[in-house]
């Protein structure tokens, strides 16, 4: 077991033999959230870290920032022609374009980060082996470059909202904490496959199919009322279905979001984050050795 | 004096994997071909029973052939890898050379990257900001600072990573054969900065087969081999006796090109 201890600008890190000596839950914790709080000092890094990404992300292409929005805004002009003149009696949804939009540029940014962060530690693999800093500096800032252009969408969606028909309402103050939630769910996850992807590459190759399958069954085209009713609660309990459900509520139809709904999804993304930062940072000393 | 680097007894082993399952694929194969995959993982020490200290101000060196364990001593000390027995101990900033230019991204500039690599040696940017034009002028890149890296020769990007790791004022710099930068000039001006960050009460660790150099920088030396401490003494008694053991090829190649 290996334990560290920190004093000033003194470090010690010593390693008991005995592989029994396991550490208390609450102890690990409470470690856990130590290194959490550590990470305010690497801000500076992940900042930089962040801006890199973007700089670079569209350095040769001609649109840049744009195709974060080019890309949900293509897929919903796709989606209304299929949905609307293909299968017109089954989209029961009034709006449907503002309906699509407002799913897809939130699916965009998970689908992105996850995309992105499951090779991210890989991809960084002469920095792990050459520079200390806390490992989860690399996955964080991958997510927080893809949440800065999430930001930047959404004023651009209130206008598409606009004319589409659909006025702002004051709901719309609502939307912070719902994003915070999405952000805490993503980072949650990007963690734990970063993390699994430097042990099992499958992780990186599976991620396609784990990203569809989760598009699908995802209120993200349909609304969750379509599906049978023994189906609507277990589906709700996906997070990202309850959060972007909340999304629609707040933006198109200036309601309160459905509190249940809500309320498991902060609870289970809480949980995704907390396991998630468990295992990276359980399983970051030996990345080095791995990657 | 403080110790401000120790080890004691540390001890750092790998897993040589010949065969090692690395994917559910072949760890299914595995167990239907009735294989287990353990088997194929070979246990490998590259450091045994490490114990040495260090005080602020010393400059130390590390030699031995290759393979002797002098990188994983510095990776640890660097707390880039733990160890697997013993235990690390250092104090104050570090600034670790273990590849130069480790953090560039060579689609940035060489602006750009100068605060990005100071952010990931942990300075942040009113430290970068008050050192840029020493860094730059230092590395000889003014014409090139504004420059994305990937057009710049392998020797400037070496250049600007050795600059700016020595330009941050590091309690301790650690070094692992980093001296070949550059043209003969720079690297007399690497040893000449190197130098004046020792006289100036740095503590560096440096590990090199080049014994010229190890001689020039430091009084103290430690002769690693397989793992194990061999000698730690001062410099002339150490590597007088490790070159006398004759075992290190490499070592005298280097002392070979370096005399011609």
């Amino acid at each position: 077991m290996i334990t560290t201890k920190r004093k000033g600008d003194a470090v010690t890190v010593w390693v008991t033999s005995d592989r029994q000596t396991r550490r208390h839950p609450l102890r690990f914790a409470l470690e856990t959230a130590g290194r959490l709080a550590d990470l305010w000092s690497y801000r500076e890094l992940i900042r930089n870290l962040v801006v890199r990404d973007l700089k670079v992300r569209y350095k040769n292409s001609a649109f840049g920032f744009a195709w974060s929005l080019l890309n949900p805004l293509f897929m919903m002009g796709v989606l209304s022609v299929v949905f609307s003149l293909v299968f017109e009696r089954a989209s029961p949804v009034e709006n449907f374009p503002a309906f699509l939009v407002t799913g897809l540029i939130p699916w965009n940014f998970t689908n992105t980060s996850l995309t992105r962060a499951v090779n991210s530690v890989v991809e960084n693999s002469r920095l792990v082996k050459k520079v200390f800093f806390p490992r989860e500096v690399i996955p964080i800032s991958v997510v927080l470059a893809n949440f800065v252009h999430f930001l930047l969408a959404i004023p651009v969606l209130l206008i598409i909202l606009m004319f589409l028909g659909v006025m702002p309402n004051p709901k719309v103050l609502l939307l912070p904490p719902l994003i915070l939630i999405h952000l805490e769910l993503v980072l949650g996850i990007s963690l734990f496959i970063s993390c699994v992807n430097v042990f099992y590459r499958d992780m990186g190759v599976a991620m396609d199919v784990l990203l569809q399958g989760w598009f699908f069954a995802t209120p993200i085209f349909y609304h969750h009322w379509i599906l049978p009713l023994w189906l609507q609660k277990p589906a709700m309990a996906n997070p990202l279905a309850a959060i972007i459900t909340a999304y629609r509520d707040v933006l198109i139809y200036g309601r309160f979001p459905d509190r249940n709904f809500t309320v498991g999804a902060l609870v289970s993304s809480t949980l995704i984050f907390a396991i998630g930062y468990a295992v990276y940072t359980r399983y970051a000393s030996v990345f080095a050795e791995e990657v | 004096m403080t110790t401000v680097v120790e080890l004691a007894h540390t001890s750092k082993q790998y897993r040589l994997s010949h065969e090692k399952a690395r994917s559910f694929q072949e760890i299914w194969l595995g167990l239907f071909k009735g294989k287990h995959a353990a088997k194929t993982v070979e246990k490998f020490w590259a450091l045994r029973d490490v114990s040495l200290q260090i005080k602020r101000g010393e400059s130390v060196a590390l030699i031995g052939p290759n393979g002797a364990g002098k990188s994983t001593a510095l990776k640890i000390i660097a707390r880039i890898i733990d160890p697997s027995q013993g235990m690390v101990h250092v104090q104050g900033r570090m600034s670790a050379l273990i590849e130069l230019g480790a953090g560039f991204h060579h689609d940035l500039t060489g602006r750009e990257n100068i605060f990005l690599n100071g952010s990931i040696l942990g300075f942040n940017r009113q430290e970068m900001q008050a050192r840029f034009d020493e860094i730059v002028s230092f590395a000889e890149l003014e014409h090139f600072i504004d420059t994305e890296l990937k057009r710049w020769s392998v020797g400037m990007v070496m250049r600007l990573g050795f600059s700016i790791a020595t330009s941050v004022n590091p309690d301790i710099l650690i070094t692992d054969e980093i001296l070949a930068v550059g043209d003969e000039s720079f690297q007399r001006k690497c040893l000449r900065r190197i130098n004046t960050f020792r006289e100036a009460g740095g503590t560096i660790l440096f590990v090199s087969h080049d014994m010229h150099a190890v001689r020039d920088l430091c009084e103290r030396t430690i002769w690693l081999d397989h793992g194990t401490l061999q000698m730690d003494g001062r410099t002339e008694e150490v590597v007088t006796r490790y070159l006398a053991s004759g075992q290190d090829q490499e070592m005298s190649l280097a002392q070979q090109t370096v005399e011609v």
